[in-house]
């Protein structure tokens, strides 16, 4: 089954996707935030979703580590942040896609059923 | 004298044990009601959420409801829905504030709060659409208010309530909107809740339509508008010229224009380095600039730029 982790500290936000994504046909889990024990974890999803930016652009390389723990995940961050700067720098630091918020729920399911598909159809 | 030094300790050992238990069972109270409402808050979102993704008919049903602090708890899931997201059926929310009247809820809440409670409370209420008659009532009350945060709320109430208005609500508003509100503005606008056409409100003779008409060009990076950026630069109005500036800047477009020349003379000494700070966290480098920039302050933009590369912050792209 594809997997979806949703990283978030807002309760609200988590609930909510954690909800909308559980009409697309995958198990999703939500975490509060990230630590180093996640990796390991977050490395076997198939989609990890964040609405925190900073460990991308820290220096802490999430996505080498992700990818050193054996996992390929897609990356998809949602976050207010809106200008270009940091934006090219979460596309350039491995992050697949970016959505500002507010953000439409129903396009961004139908974003993650149409990944869904093409990971079943290899 | 013993025995009164004794029964002044003991009543003070009384006393505190007393105050220790009922802060002990004040603190159990407030997590155990915290726990309601978040479990409550979840409970109404998914149902909320289903229905909203699902479709179907507009009513919704939700547990404990008859309690006012179930009703408060979900009028703020509606409004941080709608808060965070778009392209939903606004009918089914706007249904279910109808059916709880969660409008007429809030305000009185709004009523019984004060200081920054009362605050978020009619933040919630403008968030979510209000019937005519809660809408009336909390515009008597507090369209006249000192507090800058209860302006802005009537302001975002006004705009969520009659979009079509938004120019001349924002025309009649007799308060300048500050970048924060600014921001609260965009965020309705980019829900879709009010109109993106920037050209009016940049034509606009009143400082407020204007700056909010200069906010959208940013925020979007409407090059096109160039001309009305240029003209708001020579316009008499400081606040709307230093946007009009900043603005030029942040679509990263030509400065070499006598406009920006005599805005940079007009500006004091702080304002003028706070500028020099934005164009090098803007990309420009000091020669790309050196026209405008009179002489003796070439060295400092100089420092500026060297500073921003140095911190890995901006990369020079002009």
């Amino acid at each position: 089954m594809f997997k979806i982790a949703i990283i978030s500290s807002d309760q609200f936000l988590r609930t909510l996707l954690s909800n909308s994504l559980g009409l697309v046909n995958a198990r999703v889990t939500s975490y509060e935030g990230w630590s180093e024990e996640l990796i390991g974890p977050l490395s076997h999803s198939n989609l990890l979703i964040t609405l925190s930016s900073y460990p991308f652009l820290s220096g802490y390389d999430v996505v080498r580590r992700l990818r050193d723990a054996g996992g390929r995940p897609r990356i998809y961050v949602l976050s207010w942040l809106h200008d270009e700067q940091n934006v090219m720098s979460l596309l350039e630091s491995g992050v697949d896609q970016y959505f500002t918020l507010p953000v439409s729920v129903p396009r961004l399911c139908g974003k993650i059923a149409a990944q869904i598909n093409e990971w079943r159809n290899g | 004298m013993g025995e009164v030094a004794g029964i002044y300790a003991l009543t003070l050992f009384v006393v505190s044990v007393l105050f220790a238990a009922v802060s002990i069972v004040h603190a159990q109270t407030h997590r155990r009601r915290e726990q309601v409402r978040s479990s409550l808050e979840r409970c109404y979102l998914s149902i909320l959420n289903r229905r909203l993704l699902e479709g179907g008919a507009t009513v919704c049903h939700f547990p404990l409801i008859e309690r006012r602090s179930s009703r408060l708890t979900l009028a703020r899931v509606v409004a941080h829905i709608g808060a965070v997201t778009y392209g939903y059926d606004r009918r089914v929310l706007s249904e279910v504030v109808r059916r709880y009247e969660l409008d007429k809820l809030l305000l009185e809440q709004t009523r019984l709060s004060g200081g920054m409670r009362r605050v978020q409370w009619l933040h919630t209420l403008a968030q979510v659409e209000c019937g005519e008659r809660t809408y009336r009532r909390m515009i008597k009350r507090f369209t006249h208010s000192h507090n800058r945060y209860i302006a802005l709320c009537v302001t975002l109430a006004a705009l969520n309530h009659s979009p079509e208005r938004c120019i001349a609500i924002l025309a009649e508003r007799e308060r300048r909107l500050s970048p924060f509100d600014l921001a609260e503005v965009l965020m309705m606008l980019k829900r879709g809740l009010i109109p993106v056409a920037y050209q009016p409100l940049l034509r606009a003779e009143q400082a407020n339509v204007r700056l909010l008409g200069l906010c959208i060009v940013r925020y979007f990076g409407v090059t096109e508008a160039e001309e009305e950026i240029v003209e708001a630069i020579a316009t008499s109005d400081r606040e709307v010229a230093e946007a009009a500036l900043f603005t030029l800047c942040a679509l990263r477009l030509r400065l070499e224009r006598g406009e920006v020349q005599r805005a940079a003379e007009r500006m004091s000494v702080g304002e003028r380095r706070a500028w020099y700070r934005h164009l090098a966290s803007e990309g420009y480098s000091a020669q790309a600039i050196a026209h405008v920039l009179p002489a003796e302050d070439r060295g400092r933009m100089h420092d500026y730029v060297e500073q921003a590369v140095a911190s890995y912050k901006r990369l020079l792209t002009n």
